[in-house]
């Protein structure tokens, strides 16, 4: 990149809402992003008629047989601004992997391009109420999935269970590595007040307890899927200033690129690494920051050894030592001097909401919002999905210049 | 392209629930992560014939096999290279 990043600080994170996190909503998606949507935008202290904008990503995360229905399953942004009674001027969807930063990338552009001025960022995400959540009965394999799923390769378990073991061969890490990810997320996810995980921690023997499913992969390795909705509000820097909360500014963001054609849900451990490089790169350039600025880092949890991947590419650690740096207390967020790359949470401690998790954290403590969760961070960034399928926004408590 | 139908296996996972129809009376199982020698670009997943206890590490040679799955059908799996 040669030019500097033209919509870096202009634009704002101003208000939020998050619904309760729980298994099976008693009430539809819909409703509850209606619902969700309606309290972020009172939030940031504007109404319904001041959002021009709506951006959001709708991907079902199941491999499963559930359909798709706008409302029930899924609730794109028109759906959403529908039911407000909104007349946006500017609709969006990211439909690639890394769905938070995606979207919120959509946003920045938006409002820094002044294709929309007020922008609300949302994402639903449902638990289908029947059925296994990543089982199928589909016995046909058309395409490229004729070379893995007659072998028996499938689903999203298989996929993070190679190149998880491929780092513990590699590094000699362990599952008792591997378990210190889910148990720092669960101690913070337990002092969430809306997460599936409110009060309910999990100890490493528990953890070692939970038979394997893919080797080395446990179902506590894994976020539990869960009914919930949040929602962001965004806006200009210039009018962020008149609004009731202290601003979260966006410095930059940085999404994968091209990663090497393979096999379906085939992620080599190289890939992962190679294709995570241009993603910090591409963050830290747009930024104009590196990891040595970031007091508060949240590194994406859905499957636990994402953890270790995003620790290494962006510079928090050396490529091979996070499960080390992890085992020994490096990313607790009680000691000081660790780096609280948790401390929201994430999608192990919360529920499966992808990214949102982490960015929420990085706003509400920016912000001075978190309660008595709250800490010293000024340098956030908010990272989701895999470095090399997905991306980070990095955001800062004061206005770049 | 032909290949020589021989590779090392960079990782592998035993399958213990399958989300797939079909394939609960073969569980547990061994899928096994394989760069080819002559293509090392080129990685391929397949069942290891050898099942769960062979003796399997990081950079283990193995050799292309066949998995008859009826008459008709065989897939295409890897055995440990002798």
């Amino acid at each position: 990149m040669t030019a500097r990043f033209a919509a870096r600080g202009k634009v704002a994170i101003v208000g939020y809402a998050h619904s309760q996190v729980v298994r099976h909503a008693a009430r539809s998606l819909g409703a509850l992003a209606v619902e969700t949507t309606r309290a972020a935008i009172a939030d940031a202290g504007l109404t319904v008629a001041d959002v021009d904008g709506f951006v959001g990503a709708t991907l079902l995360p199941t491999a499963g047989d559930h359909r798709v229905q706008d409302g029930v399953s899924i609730v794109t942004p028109a759906w959403l601004a529908q039911h407000l009674g909104a007349d946006p001027t500017y609709v969006s969807g990211f439909s690639g992997i890394g769905q938070i930063p995606g979207a919120m990338a959509l946003a920045v552009n938006a409002v820094a391009s002044g294709a929309a001025e007020v922008v609300v960022v949302h994402r639903a995400l449902h638990n289908p109420p029947k059925g296994s959540y990543h089982g199928t009965t589909k016995t046909d394999a058309p395409g490229d999935a004729q070379w893995t799923t007659p072998q028996g390769y499938f689903g999203p378990l298989a996929m993070v269970a190679l190149p998880t073991n491929e780092y513990l061969l590699r590094y000699g890490a362990t599952r008792e590595d591997l378990g210190a990810i889910a148990v720092e997320a669960r101690k913070n996810g337990a002092r969430i007040p809306w997460s599936y995980w409110r009060d309910r921690p999990l100890t490493i023997e528990e953890y070692l307890d939970a038979p394997t499913i893919f080797d080395p992969i446990c179902r506590n390795d894994c976020d539990i899927p869960v009914d919930g909705v949040a929602t962001f509000v965004l806006t200009t820097a210039e009018r962020a200033k008149d609004l009731p909360h202290p601003p979260v500014y966006i410095a930059g963001y940085g999404m994968s690129g091209v990663v090497r054609h393979r096999l379906p849900l085939h992620w080599p451990l190289d890939d992962v690494m190679a294709g995570g490089e241009h993603t910090a790169r591409t963050l830290w350039e747009r930024a104009g920051f590196g990891p040595d600025a970031v007091d508060l880092p949240q590194v994406y949890d859905g499957f636990a050894p994402f953890v270790w991947w995003w620790l290494e590419v962006l510079g928090f650690c050396p490529v091979g030592e996070a499960h080390r740096m992890v085992s020994s207390g490096g990313i607790d967020s009680d000691r000081p001097g660790a780096i609280p790359a948790l401390s929201g949470g994430g999608a192990l401690g919360n529920g499966r909401m992808h990214g949102i998790p982490q960015l929420l954290e990085c706003y509400l403590q920016l912000s001075g919002r978190a309660g008595d969760r709250r800490r010293t961070a000024s340098v956030a960034v908010a990272c989701h999905s895999s470095p090399h399928y997905g991306g980070a926004v990095a955001l800062t408590s004061v206005r770049p210049d | 392209m032909p290949i020589a139908g021989r590779g090392v296996v960079r990782s592998w996972t035993v399958v213990r629930q399958s989300f797939l129809p079909g394939f609960g009376d073969d569980l547990p199982f061994v899928l096994v992560d394989v760069e080819l020698v002559d293509h090392p670009h080129v990685r391929l997943i397949g069942r290891l014939l050898d099942g769960v206890d062979a003796p399997l590490m990081l950079g283990a040679a193995v050799e292309s096999a066949f998995e008859d799955v009826t008459e008709e059908v065989a897939v295409p799996a890897f055995r440990l290279a002798s």
